[in-house]
């Protein structure tokens, strides 16, 4: 096997594939580096798994509620169809699915007003309504924010309205930017609360946010899906979500 | 910590070579080669030795490059010797007889001849059983001495 290794010796990168190969490894360096989650100094009171199990433990309870005919009321039919829609392992059938996905809003979103409490504006949730069902998604957040006193600050949140002809890439791209957008807007507004009550959760939250992805996977893949779209996001748009996240959290 | 450009400049010419074993193209190996990379930077794995890390991007690469090669998006071509030209009939008889190989005993042969990792090392490398390694080496150097044979040129000696 002399000739063939001799031959294999042979086979090398040129100067011209070098250069772009390490150009292409620089590039691809700096942008891990400009993306890197910011190191938060102040340590989580509460690890994240135990916020994990709570949520949980909600979206099962509520499933399970939600499955007894006669028992759901419209608005828990539609927070559980949310949390079910947004649970790729707890999915019903094809055909169960297919009769809970509530039709494409005809009506523009409404805004919420400042100042409601979380607790309300769940319990008030409409998934028919995207925009409201993006921030019954934030309450999530509730699961989390040991600081947060239950009143939330919230304006601007329409969400472009879908149509039939709005693509499915389009929309997709809306509501995660939606997302975003509300999150942001609502740590500085957690801060002050956090403030209030003497605890400062807003680090807490920022880092659930962050290392919490999944959670906002699930919920964007649940909006487009209670809009009667069925979709999961593919590892590539994960990736994208994940990066916008973290772009959106890398300048605070 | 090594830096992206240390690792490659120390193993571009490495991945390369692997993976046009695999991919029998030139794009495709070098798109393989730097997806390998992307991936180190990526993970940055730790590593307990040289070795370690070798055989890790090695790993890497063959894998990228075998679902690159299963999949629709590969370039179908057998251009090596046109791009890497032998030097004598002896090379490209060789060549010729190993590029005829499948890929999955192209692979085994390269890391076993070439590289001159053992049968063990091959298998932790491309996660497969050590008596398979040794079953495709044997029937791949076995195919090899045929081939040759067929072809009159019995430089087989060394197989």
């Amino acid at each position: 096997m002399k000739a063939y290794k001799n031959y294999m010796d042979r086979i090398r990168l040129d100067e011209e594939q070098h250069d772009k190969l390490l150009e292409a490894v620089r590039a691809a360096e700096a942008e891990k580096n400009k993306n890197a989650v910011p190191k938060l100094a102040k340590t989580r009171r509460f690890p994240l798994k135990t916020f994990g199990l709570i949520a949980s433990a909600a979206a099962v309870i509520i499933l399970v509620i939600g499955v007894f005919p006669g028992r759901q009321t419209k608005q828990a039919d539609s927070i559980s169809t949310t949390l079910r829609n947004g649970t790729e392992a707890m999915a019903p059938n094809a055909h169960e699915e297919a009769e809970m996905v509530p039709a494409v809003p005809e009506t523009a979103p409404s805004v919420i007003t400042e100042n409601d409490s979380l607790t309300s504006a769940f319990a008030s949730a409409d998934i028919e309504r995207p925009a409201e069902a993006v921030y019954t998604l934030t309450g999530v957040i509730d699961f989390r924010s040991v600081s947060y006193d239950g009143k939330i600050s919230q304006t601007g949140t329409a969400v472009p309205q879908a149509t039939a002809q709005t693509s499915r890439a389009d929309r997709k791209t809306a509501v995660l930017t939606e997302i975003l957008k509300l999150l942001k807007t609502m740590i500085p507004q957690m801060q002050e609360a956090g403030e209030e009550s003497g605890v400062n959760g807003s680090e807490d939250v920022c880092r659930f946010l962050i290392e919490g992805k999944e959670y906002l996977y699930r919920s964007a893949e649940g909006i487009l899906r209670a809009e009667g779209r069925e979709y999961v996001l593919s590892s590539s748009e994960r990736a994208e979500m994940g990066k916008l996240l973290n772009e959106y959290f890398a300048d605070r | 910590m090594k830096t992206a450009e240390e690792i490659v400049n120390k193993y571009e010419n490495l991945l390369y070579r692997a993976a046009l074993t695999i991919t029998q193209n030139r794009e495709d190996a070098l798109d393989m080669v730097q997806e390998t990379f992307i991936k180190w930077i990526t993970s940055r794995p730790e590593f307990q030795s040289d070795e370690h890390e070798k055989a890790w991007l090695l790993r890497v690469v063959m894998n990228l490059s075998r679902n690159l090669v299963s999949s629709a998006a590969h370039r179908l071509s057998c251009e090596l010797l046109d791009i890497y030209p032998a030097e004598t009939k002896e090379e490209e008889s060789i060549m010729e007889e190993v590029l005829r190989l499948p890929e999955d005993y192209r692979e085994i042969i390269y890391l076993y001849y070439y590289e001159g990792y053992n049968t063990e090392e091959i298998a932790r490398i491309l996660n497969l059983n050590v008596s398979t390694v040794r079953t495709k080496l044997s029937r791949g150097r076995g195919r090899l001495k045929g081939m040759l044979e067929e072809h009159g040129e019995a430089r087989d000696e060394s197989l």
